[in-house]
């Protein structure tokens, strides 16, 4: 079952476009910071915004685990996957943490709690006609890219996964008591505290998985995510989940991502997509 | 001097006459605006001209559906409503005869449009009739530039010109229904950011980002950082955009469409080229002017106008299009 989840969440996202991130390759974006050859100087420090905040907006990509610690961790199924590989998406463009959420945690078995949702991907879940949606933090840590843009008033995520966003309101607000309509994503609030961006997400639906291994996550689940800008082409993404409805206690892990300059995110509109139900079979 | 005297008194004279008769002539015409079920429909906004052209007066309808253009000249006149949202569809009557001194009452059934009245189902009609668009000075961001940020309700362009298409784009229009629209697969439909939905604005110096609460996660993002397009462009739905300041105005140049997308409801070709300039007059107005250029669909540019209003305190909700779950069936 754990095998058949790797290699079907592989499939479900490669019904779209075929992603490469050739399309503005190459392309020197103004205001990089450059070494004598031209090329970015990912070390430089991390700018800042006019209001003096590090400046989080840019095209990050979740740094890659190599197929030796992915074979390491889940065994001769990598090597299985691996065989059906898509160029673009191959298995070990995925984040170990899509593949189990959990897979650091030496007591992964007992943070499940008992009477928790049965662990496999619930038929047809995520996965309506026209449109698989990957949710919160899939979205993050598959082959393709994130885009921060920071503004005063509003941080937005745009996720290359299925061409969707979040929105992290920086105004002063707090998470509202109560969500009246929970989201793949959620609502999320965030503030600055020293130059960490703290930010806090509640009021998710519950019809995505936490990862391929079939961690699931209820609508009480709550998100608390720390960014830092290590410099210009580092970033340092801690994410707390705490959902006592399905897990014992609550978990971080810790994803850092490499800007990747000098180019973009690809659009991915997934059409046609009229079997999904049928492949997650 | 006494042939000028003359000549003055009679041109003053005639002048004074003309005067008199406008000012005689009170002339009112009531509008009285209602729904295929008989309720009044408020904030419509009508426009009534003279059918000889000339001034273009507008109103909008009160609470009971009402609204009085007064002080008009006798003569023939034509009045529009435009479309509103996706309620009503657009009403037109021409040569309503307005009579010297006459009180005329014209009751006015507005037809459905594409939500056939579904109460609830048009987000721009119910923002724009339950709150008044907030005035002050249109602000700005540290660097000197009109801040275009903000949530903004979209609306339909209110004297809306039709495109002169080439007679093959035509041909495909006739034999297209509203369920062949790419949506009904969510992709999509909204690739000159023109329906009235609800769309945020979001500024960074670098670049603009405009996200619709619709339009399946499509969003446009804006590069201010004076990019020229790609000299190699790989077509999407929602285009390449870059953006420069031409004083207070922001002038976006997009290319790069692919040809899988519905202009309006016409097809267009890869070749499809927009400008959208945009300029904020004050705190609660994003002015919006669209030429779209197409020289293999269209006989000549196409130009369209409307007016964004601030809503603030809005939010854009998540749109995850997940329940077009029968497209064969809606065909």
């Amino acid at each position: 079952m754990k095998k058949r989840a790797i290699s079907v969440l592989g499939l479900v996202f490669v019904s779209a476009v075929v992603v490469t991130h050739a399309q503005w390759l190459n392309y020197p974006t103004p205001g990089v910071p450059r070494t004598p050859d031209g090329k970015p100087k990912l070390d430089a420090p991390a700018p800042r915004t006019a209001d003096g905040h590090p400046d989080l907006s840019g095209v990050w990509m979740h740094e890659l685990t190599p197929i030796s610690e992915l074979r390491r961790l889940f065994g001769a199924r990598i090597d299985e996957a691996a065989k059906t590989d898509i160029p673009g998406i191959e298995t070990d463009t995925q984040h170990k943490y899509v593949l189990n959420i959990l897979i650091d945690f030496p007591d992964r078995e007992s943070m499940v709690r008992p009477n928790g949702e049965r662990p496999e991907l619930r038929r047809g879940g995520s996965c309506a006609p026209g449109r698989a949606v990957a949710g919160f933090p899939v979205a993050g840590l598959l082959s393709e890219p994130i885009k921060i843009v920071q503004a005063p008033r509003l941080t937005v995520v745009l996720y290359e996964v299925g061409n969707d966003h979040r929105q992290i309101f920086t105004d002063g607000r707090t998470l509202p008591a109560e969500v009246n309509l929970p989201a793949y994503f959620g609502y999320s609030v965030g503030r600055w505290d020293g130059d960490t961006f703290v930010v806090q997400t509640a009021g998710f639906n519950d019809q995505t998985p936490l990862d391929a291994a079939g961690h699931r996550h209820s609508d009480q689940l709550r998100v608390v995510e720390r960014f830092r800008r290590l410099d210009f082409g580092h970033l340092d993404i801690e994410m707390t989940f705490d959902d006592p409805k399905v897990y014992t206690r609550p978990f971080t892990i810790r994803v850092p991502h490499n800007l990747i300059a000098d180019s973009d995110i690809f659009e991915m509109f997934q059409q046609n997509e009229k079997d999904c139900a049928h492949m997650q079979q | 001097m006494p042939a000028r005297v003359l000549l003055f008194s009679a041109a003053f004279i005639a002048l004074l006459s003309g005067a008199a008769q406008a000012q005689n002539s009170q002339a009112t015409l009531t509008i009285v605006i209602h729904d295929p079920d008989g309720r009044p429909v408020a904030g419509a906004p009508i426009q009534l001209q003279a059918s000889s052209g000339g001034e273009l007066r507008n109103g909008a309808s009160g609470k009971d559906g009402s609204y009085t253009f007064s002080a008009l000249p006798a003569g023939t006149f034509d009045l529009v409503i435009p479309r509103i949202g996706f309620t009503f569809q657009k009403f037109e009557r021409k040569a309503i005869t307005i009579l010297r001194s006459e009180a005329q009452r014209l009751e006015i059934g507005l037809q459905w449009a594409g939500n056939l009245g579904t109460v609830g189902d048009d987000d721009s009609a119910i923002l724009r009739a339950a709150r008044a668009v907030p005035m002050g000075p249109a602000p700005r961001t540290p660097d000197g530039k009109p801040d275009l940020s903000g949530v903004w309700n979209g609306q339909n362009d209110t004297n809306p010109q039709e495109p002169a298409v080439l007679p093959w784009a035509e041909q495909i229009r006739k034999n297209r229904s509203e369920r062949d629209d790419p949506s009904t697969l969510c992709l999509p439909s909204d690739i000159l950011l023109n329906s009235p939905n609800v769309f945020e604005v979001i500024q960074t110096p670098k670049q603009v980002l405009i996200v619709g609460e619709y339009n399946v996660g499509a969003h446009r993002q804006i590069f201010l950082d004076g990019r020229p397009h790609p000299t190699e462009i790989n077509p999407t739905w929602m285009g390449h955009s870059i953006g420069r300041w031409e004083g207070d105005m922001l002038v976006v140049d997009t290319l790069g469409f692919h040809d899988r997308s519905w202009l309006g409801a016409y097809p267009h070709t890869e070749k499809l080229h927009v400008v959208t300039r945009y300029s904020r007059p004050d705190l609660g107005h994003l002015d919006i002017q669209i030429t779209v250029e197409d020289p293999d669909t269209l006989a000549r540019p196409w130009t369209l106008h409307h007016v964004w209003e601030l809503v603030p305190g809005e939010e854009i909700q998540e749109f995850v299009c997940e329940n077009n779950k029968d497209p064969q069936h809606i065909k």
